[in-house]
């Protein structure tokens, strides 16, 4: 069985180790980390992930923006994105869903239980 | 012996007069007093600072003077008010006032107004204090909570986030002491996350930032659902919890997610608080046109010198039993500003048989579909419906469009608004764009496709107007305007008479000011078919109203109340194009000296109403001439 390709992108290192460890727990899932948006626009076109993990806050092109131009790209166009950020208010939730993103996952996550949330998140999608 | 005494009393009293007079002049707040009719009559020595304009400057002018002209409309509004019911107000940061200097610049100003009865009339003194610099502080403290919060919430991702991981194992096996302590580490993690969170929230709601997505709901079922999310939080204190609900939906018109953060705040201070084996009890009852939520523990109750600051922020009792719990002191603080902005309010009472029970009482969702429909409308006015969220706020709305001349009913969701129009008859529909999931446009749709509003004029309101836009063509057969909120009372009025006029083929517009209801009522009536009328009873509506919007002539009482009419004629000589006066009065004054007077007609004569449609018409050589009704 080929492995489920997430790619996530934060600009605290920190926070990347952690997020790797915690999809780690899922052994079906490979992980690639990116520092910065425009990191990320490139990864995610060569690499062809199944899911995108983006942080909000992030200096320079923010998580929104990286989002916008995902979407603008052909090659990725359509690869889910959830949004990871500070408890957001519903109508945040609302603009982040209508910028073309899946879903949003609360900071500070549960490192043990991230792994089966992103799971989830991708079964859902298959299902729709 | 008589006279000295009372020569000693009268030296006495003008002693407390000039100590009076003293005490105001060197008060170092800004007062300025006005009479009656609007024009200033005393200012201190602090006015004159304030305002940089000289005592004699001030003293017989228009206290509007004081006021930026975007901000008049209002002021005149307020007077009225103020006359009405006279009442001390008080004006703070929140109504967003404005001073005028004399050299034109603007100040954020807070404001009492106390209206005093004298010998002479009303007299209102208004205390007026600077809060630019109150302002800057507290933009200075917001941006520093925002700042803060978010950079402890990255560090503190990456703690808790390893920490879990740690004890998740991830890390290999701990021993009983490492695994202990770093469970300490934990939940004080968690616990600081909790209160990011919550001065987060204040600092929202205290901003305004915070969006309420008002809708219909159950306060049953959310009750139901806080005991659902809450039950593994009260198992940890070995802690039960139970529904005691009317068997009723309990239905209020309020915001989802809050409601549920209000709950689930009262719950938690519940369990926190319960003896162990402890029971917590939530009710849904309602009556009287309000819902009632519960949340009562069988707790110690809360310490007597504690209870007047309980909702204070960082407020907890201090005993060392109450810091273990470990609460952010903000939890009940928020609890109480979110059920405000709902429109409720909450409190708390010793239970019958120990503990203690908080209650929020919410209006039930009947009572405010009851106050949909404007109560107070009168037969002429022209009716418009609003498509909005907030209930409170479109309270606020129809209050200040009903004096220019406008009945404002109220649609909360667009199903209403079309079963509204179905049954009613709106001159326009006023709609909120920034409702959520998207309704306003939602019904902005429905209205364009259904045969009986597809012409229907609508003004959308949006803090993003450019964003729908091209949703609505050109080529749309009805009219379309947009507004950019902030949206002021003046640029709402004039839209909507521009919009309501170019629908009913651009009547001149009449404003009659009286203090007889019966003449007022009867001229409408009589004047109706060649022209709008807005009718209004005093001086200062009539103020109003002209700062708000043009009108074509002025018929004019020269009693109105205490005031005279006549003290409006140089407010009408102010305005472009110069607008034309027919007094019509008890005793109609010889004014042809003044080329702004028409006429001058006896109200009280036989054909009062016959000369008065002659004169009208005389006057606005009306384009189309129907013969008026009540007039042959």
């Amino acid at each position: 069985m080929s492995a489920t390709r997430i790619l996530h992108v934060d600009d605290e290192p920190d926070i990347r180790e952690i997020v790797d460890m915690s999809l780690g727990l899922n052994p079906e899932f490979e992980v690639h980390a990116c520092a910065s948006g425009m990191e990320a626009i490139a990864a995610a076109a060569e690499w062809s992930p199944s899911l995108i993990l983006l942080d909000v806050m992030m200096p320079g092109m923010d998580g929104p923006a990286t989002l916008t131009q995902l979407r603008e790209n052909p090659a990725t166009s359509t690869i889910p994105v959830l949004f990871m950020t500070a408890r957001a208010q519903t109508r945040e939730v609302e603009h982040f869903i209508a910028l073309g993103a899946q879903g949003v996952i609360s900071k500070p996550f549960d490192p043990m239980t991230l792994a089966s949330q992103v799971q989830s998140h991708l079964q859902a999608l298959n299902r729709a | 012996m008589a006279g000295t005494h009372s020569a000693r009393d009268l030296s006495d009293e003008s002693l407390a007069e000039e100590k009076f007079r003293l005490a105001v002049e060197s008060c170092p707040s800004c007062m300025v007093m006005s009479d009656g009719t609007g024009t200033i009559v005393l200012v201190n020595a602090e006015a004159e600072r304030l305002f940089g304009y000289e005592r004699d400057e001030l003293i017989g002018r228009p206290m509007e003077m004081l006021v930026p002209e975007g901000l008049r409309s209002g002021y005149f509004e307020r007077r009225s008010a103020l006359a009405r019911r006279p009442q001390p107000q008080h004006f703070r940061e929140s109504a967003n006032l404005f001073g005028r200097r004399r050299d034109g610049s603007e100040f954020p100003a807070e404001v009492r107004l106390n209206p005093i009865r004298s010998r002479e009339g009303l007299l209102v003194l208004a205390v007026i204090v600077d809060i630019s610099e109150q302002k800057r502080i507290k933009r200075l403290k917001d941006e520093f909570v925002s700042t803060v919060s978010h950079e402890l919430r990255t560090p503190l991702t990456s703690i808790a986030g390893s920490l879990g991981l740690l004890i998740g194992g991830a890390g290999g096996e701990l021993s009983g002491a490492a695994f202990r302590l770093i469970s300490i580490a934990q939940s004080n993690s968690q616990k600081l996350v909790r209160l990011i969170n919550d001065i987060l929230d204040i600092e929202k709601i205290e901003s305004g930032q915070m969006a309420f997505n008002f809708k219909r709901l159950s306060a049953r079922s959310l009750a139901e659902q806080a005991i659902e999310d809450n039950r593994g939080y009260a198992d940890g204190f070995h802690v039960r919890l139970r529904l005691d609900a009317d068997p009723i939906a309990g239905e209020v018109y309020a915001d989802q997610d809050r409601l549920a953060q209000v709950i689930t705040n009262l719950l938690s201070n519940a369990i926190k608080f319960s003896p162990e084996n402890g029971e917590v009890t939530v009710s849904v009852h309602e009556r009287d046109g309000a819902v009632r939520i519960g949340v009562r523990d069988h707790g110690s109750g809360i310490p007597r010198e504690f209870r007047a600051r309980i909702f204070e922020k960082f407020a907890q009792a201090d005993t060392a039993e109450r810091r273990q719990k470990g609460g952010t002191g903000l939890g009940l603080s928020i609890v109480r500003r979110i059920v405000t902005r709902l429109g409720g309010k909450v409190d708390f009472d010793d239970a019958l048989g120990g503990g203690t029970i908080f209650r929020v009482d919410l209006p039930s969702w009947a009572q405010i579909a009851a106050r949909a429909i404007d109560p107070e409308r009168s037969a002429h006015v022209l009716r418009i419906l609003l498509c909005a969220g907030d209930p409170d706020a479109a309270l606020a709305l129809r209050e200040s469009l009903r004096t220019a001349g406008y009945s404002l009913d109220f649609a909360y969701t667009p199903a209403d608004a079309t079963t509204r129009i179905e049954a009613d008859r709106y001159a326009a529909v006023l709609c909120d764009l920034d409702l959520p999931d998207g309704a306003g446009v939602g019904l902005m749709r429905a209205l364009r496709q259904l045969p009986k509003t597809r012409d229907m004029p609508i003004v959308a309101m949006s803090v993003d107007c450019d964003q729908y836009k091209d949703g609505f063509s050109s080529a749309d057969p009805g009219i379309i305007e947009w507004l950019q909120r902030p949206v002021d009372t003046k640029r709402l009025v004039q839209t909507l008479d521009r919009v309501v006029a170019r629908d009913a083929g651009s009547q001149p517009r009449i404003l009659h000011v009286d203090d007889d209801h019966d003449v007022l009522d009867i001229v409408a009536q009589t004047l109706e078919p060649i022209a709008k009328i807005v009718s209004v009873d005093t001086v200062d509506e009539a103020r109003y109203v002209l700062a708000v919007r043009h009108f074509d002539l002025v018929i004019l009482d020269i009693t109105v109340g205490a005031v005279s009419g006549l003290d409006l004629i140089p407010d009408l000589r102010r305005a472009e194009p110069l607008i034309p006066v027919i007094i019509f009065s008890v005793h109609p004054a010889d004014l042809r000296g003044n080329p702004q007077v028409e006429a001058s007609l006896n109200k009280s004569s036989s054909s009062a109403l016959t000369n008065l449609v002659g004169a009208v018409h005389d006057r606005l050589m009306l384009r189309t001439a129907p013969s008026a009704k009540g007039t042959a």
